[in-house]
């Protein structure tokens, strides 16, 4: 204590010099300070950004060109025309493996898959839909004819039997009075029908015929009037493709969506087809649609915020990565079935469709429930499952704004979300339908802040490739780009002040510490004189110092930690970061509302301003010692000897 | 018993460049209650036998015993607090401690109460003949002559037998020369001190009980 006592009385007795001391000292604790407190907040901020922001691109092939195709039109009695797009070949996602391409999540050409689970079904209203959209608007009926007739125009059927329609439904009786009516509305050269033979029809329902509300009787069961689904699309042949895209030709092909039924008909290999395809709509009323990746954030309605986890979490990076049988389902199906986390479902795979999104197919809204189309492989038979395991329900997920006409990005009505390497068996067998790149298929992740140097690189080597010109890619970032300039930025005023801080502190250190300590050679001598050991010369000379230091340095840290909020305000406001960029985000408003995007200006915690703190106290104790073992080297009495000046 | 034996004792400085034997196979005793002066010219080897018996430094060859035991085995910082005392030429005061203060600093060191140390040295200053008004006053308001008395209150604060002084009255007119003089043989005499006095004043010599020459780093009584 008496050496300390003593080192404290012999600083204060020299007040305008500790004055100056401590006060430069702090200010000096406050600029390092708050450089360091800034630049963590900064970093803990890019972290965030980093964890938060996901920049991926949709890519999509442009079509080679458009054609225009004619159909008859029986009510207009005219030919119609339509344009569709045409691709000459479908480009793999491999032309976007070039060098320099850094994915985090590589394009891949994902399918949806259709699972089939006879015990699946949908709430009543939606089943009431499903009836409706389905089971009415595309039966598949044996009729025969009042009298001969040309269904160039309406005609009356008598319906006789239903291969798939509402009998399968209610398993009701047909009754006497059931008709149909009928027009082969888009043939400008239908076939007689004729009275007494019996037809067998896959039917697709026409609201506007004015015909129809003309001889509308109210014994058509079917209140409608129906063409045969051969004409446009023909949804009775195949549409089975190669892994490759090459369609494979169907082996029984039919030109027309209806023929006649004579004895024996559902014992031949044509007869077989129709039973098949009743098979397949029977199916398509209990699919599920699911949705495979490779991350949650690839999926457009996850990536705008559009769905979120309500409950459980989401599939992890190594469940993806491991492919573990997990998955994410919606609110409503959990509520539907009784779904709560970590029960498992069945997920039995039996198709892949490559042409198009799971939330066109089965819209968001329920308004349209299952694919009625390209049920039949090339061999005419309703798809086989190919992978049947059981998946645990890890999240499940709402979305908020359910749209019907999708553009394919939202999530598919009942959808269900699995890990893309999960699916360990080939789907090669069972692609029923196969397209484009696009952009809710093909999605790929690149790491954030790279889309300049991506795109540039892309330019390079598509310049001369199979893909020059042929692919659109939509860089989406949410900002990111923007935010990052100007967190780099507050990093940069952060690491200067921290400098400055730094660089100052060191020099008020040296001089004072050589003010109070190197220039007290001669205090030091005498105390050794007096018999002070090494030690108790070094507390002597450091005590009053360190106390100086330690007051300062807490003073100047507090001070520093205090500004720090404010200046990440300040300096938030001057790069004007806070805002999103639309550059490379259509979504970048709805981005906004979500809490998670919100980037801190609070400030971090107190630890780091203790630790300033403490790193001055001892950058000090070093500068100290350093001064202390001269001042000990320094000989006592040749010191002592000599007269003050 | 002599307090002090310097026996045989040499010293050579040893810097990079050469080396410098500044004191040769020195021989000599110190005994208590007595005065002595070592005199010589400048750079004959004085201080260098001042710095040894004061535990300073260690001599190249021989020793130093202190009653009888060799200064080598000693705590020579726990042999300068308890037993032997430094007086400068130059005072040497703690310029930022009052007159007080400079004195209950060595007390201080031996844990000593503070009331008990002030009251110690109040007496000492008293004894070294300077009243009250210095108790409060720094080195810098003071004359020579009170510094080097407050600077041998310093000595005694620490209840050693043993001062040694370098050139006490070097920084001193005749006035105080002489009474700076007085109060060492007193603390000699009367109180039993040793006291080793190293000076080139002869008025001071002619005082002391003893003389000892050194020359070229060698002594002569």
């Amino acid at each position: 204590m008496g050496e300390f006592g003593n080192s404290i009385r012999q600083i204060l007795r020299t007040p305008l010099k500790s004055c100056l001391f401590l006060a430069l000292i702090s200010l000096s604790s406050a600029l390092l300070t708050l450089g360091v407190v800034l630049y963590q907040i900064d970093e803990q901020n890019m972290q965030r950004l980093e964890n938060v922001f996901v920049t991926i691109g949709l890519v999509s092939q442009k079509p080679d060109r458009f054609e225009t195709e004619k159909l008859w039109d029986a009510e207009a009695q005219e030919y119609s025309s339509y344009s569709t797009v045409a691709y000459d070949s479908f480009l793999s996602p491999d032309v976007l493996l070039f060098e320099g391409a850094d994915y985090i999540n590589p394009p891949t050409h994902r399918p949806y898959y259709g699972a089939y689970d006879p015990s699946f079904t949908y709430p009543e209203n939606s089943y009431i839909r499903l009836i409706a959209q389905t089971r009415l608007q595309f039966p598949i009926v044996e009729v025969t004819p009042l009298e001969d007739c040309v269904p160039d125009h309406t005609v009356r059927l008598k319906l006789v039997s239903e291969l798939y329609g509402l009998n399968g439904a209610e398993g009701r009786d047909i009754q006497e009075w059931e008709t149909v009516l009928f027009c082969d509305h888009y043939n400008d050269n239908p076939q007689t029908l004729y009275a007494g033979k019996t037809y067998v029809m896959a039917l697709s329902w026409k609201q506007s015929h004015q015909e129809w509300l003309d001889t509308h009787t109210g014994t058509d069961l079917y209140a409608g009037e129906y063409y045969p689904r051969s004409v446009g699309s023909n949804f009775v042949t195949s549409t089975q493709y190669s892994p490759d895209g090459e369609l494979i030709p169907d082996s029984m092909p039919m030109a027309c969506a209806y023929e006649e039924v004579t004895e024996g008909f559902y014992d031949t290999p044509r007869g077989i087809r129709w039973l098949e395809l009743a098979k397949a709509m029977d199916m398509a009323e209990h699919t599920i649609p699911v949705i495979p990746t490779d991350s949650t954030q690839l999926l457009m309605s996850f990536y705008n915020g559009n769905s979120t986890i309500v409950e459980g979490r989401d599939i992890s990076p190594e469940e993806y990565a491991e492919g573990q049988a997990v998955c994410l389902i919606s609110k409503e199906f959990a509520k539907m079935h009784g779904y709560v986390i970590g029960d498992t479902m069945p997920l039995p795979l039996y198709y892949a469709d490559y042409w198009d999104s799971a939330s066109r197919d089965f819209s968001p809204d329920g308004l349209q429930v299952g694919n009625p189309n390209h049920l039949l492989n090339a061999e005419g038979k309703a798809y086989e499952i190919f992978q049947d395991i059981d998946y645990t329900v890890v999240g499940i997920y709402n979305e908020i704004n359910k749209v019907s006409n999708s553009r394919g990005y939202d999530m598919a009505g009942y959808g269900v979300v699995i890990p893309a390497l999960s699916v360990k068996n080939s789907d090669a067998n069972n692609i029923l339908d196969y397209g484009p790149m696009k952009g809710f298929n093909t999605v790929f992740q690149i790491p954030n802040g790279s889309v300049e140097k991506y795109l540039k690189l892309w330019e390079k080597a598509s310049a001369n490739g199979p893909a020059a010109g042929k692919l659109t890619i939509t860089i989406h970032d949410k900002g990111y780009t923007q935010i990052k300039e100007g967190l780099v930025q507050i990093k940069q005023v952060a690491f200067a002040l921290f400098i400055a801080g730094l660089l100052v502190t060191i020099l008020i250190l040296l001089f004072f510490c050589s003010l109070f300590i190197g220039k007290q050679k001669k205090r030091t001598a005498i105390e050794r004189s007096l018999g002070m050991g090494k030690r108790s010369c070094t507390v002597s000379l450091l005590s009053g110092v360190l106390t100086i230091v330690c007051l300062g340095s807490a003073l100047g840290s507090a001070a520093g930690y205090a500004l720090s909020g404010l200046s990440m305000k300040l300096l938030a406001n001057f790069s004007q970061w806070a805002s999103f960029s639309t550059e490379f985000s259509n979504w970048a408003n709805s981005v906004t509302a979500t809490a998670d995007m919100q980037l801190t200006t609070d400030t971090a915690g107190p630890l780091v301003a203790i630790l300033c703190g403490l790193f001055i106290a001892l950058l000090a104790l070093a500068i100290s010692l350093i001064q202390i073992r001269g001042n000990l080297r320094a000989e006592p009495l040749k010191l002592l000897s000599t007269r003050d000046s | 018993m002599d307090m002090l034996e310097v026996r045989d004792v040499g010293y050579v400085y040893q810097s990079k460049y050469q080396s410098i034997e500044a004191l040769k196979g020195v021989n000599c005793q110190f005994a208590a209650g007595q005065f002595y002066a070592v005199t010589g010219p400048s750079g004959s080897g004085k201080s260098t036998l001042l710095s040894l018996l004061a535990g300073l430094d260690l001599p190249t060859s021989g020793e130093i015993l202190v009653e009888g035991r060799s200064m080598t085995a000693m705590d020579r910082d726990k042999y300068r607090r308890e037993t032997a005392s430094v007086v400068y030429q130059s005072f040497n005061l703690f310029p930022l401690l009052t007159a007080l203060e400079n004195v209950m600093y060595p007390m201080e060191l031996l844990h000593l109460k503070k009331p008990a140390a002030e009251e110690t040295a109040k007496r000492l200053i008293g004894e070294v003949g300077l009243g009250e008004k210095i108790y409060r006053q720094f080195p810098v308001m003071m004359s020579g002559g009170e510094q080097q008395r407050v600077s041998i209150a310093r000595a005694l604060a620490a209840g050693g037998k043993v001062i040694l002084a370098d050139e006490p009255t070097g920084n001193l007119d005749s006035a105080n020369e002489e009474n700076v003089v007085k109060i060492l043989k007193n603390l000699a005499h009367e109180k039993g001190y040793l006291v080793i006095v190293i000076t080139h004043n002869p008025n001071v010599c002619l005082e002391a009980d003893t003389v000892y020459r050194i020359r070229d780093g060698e002594l002569r009584t």
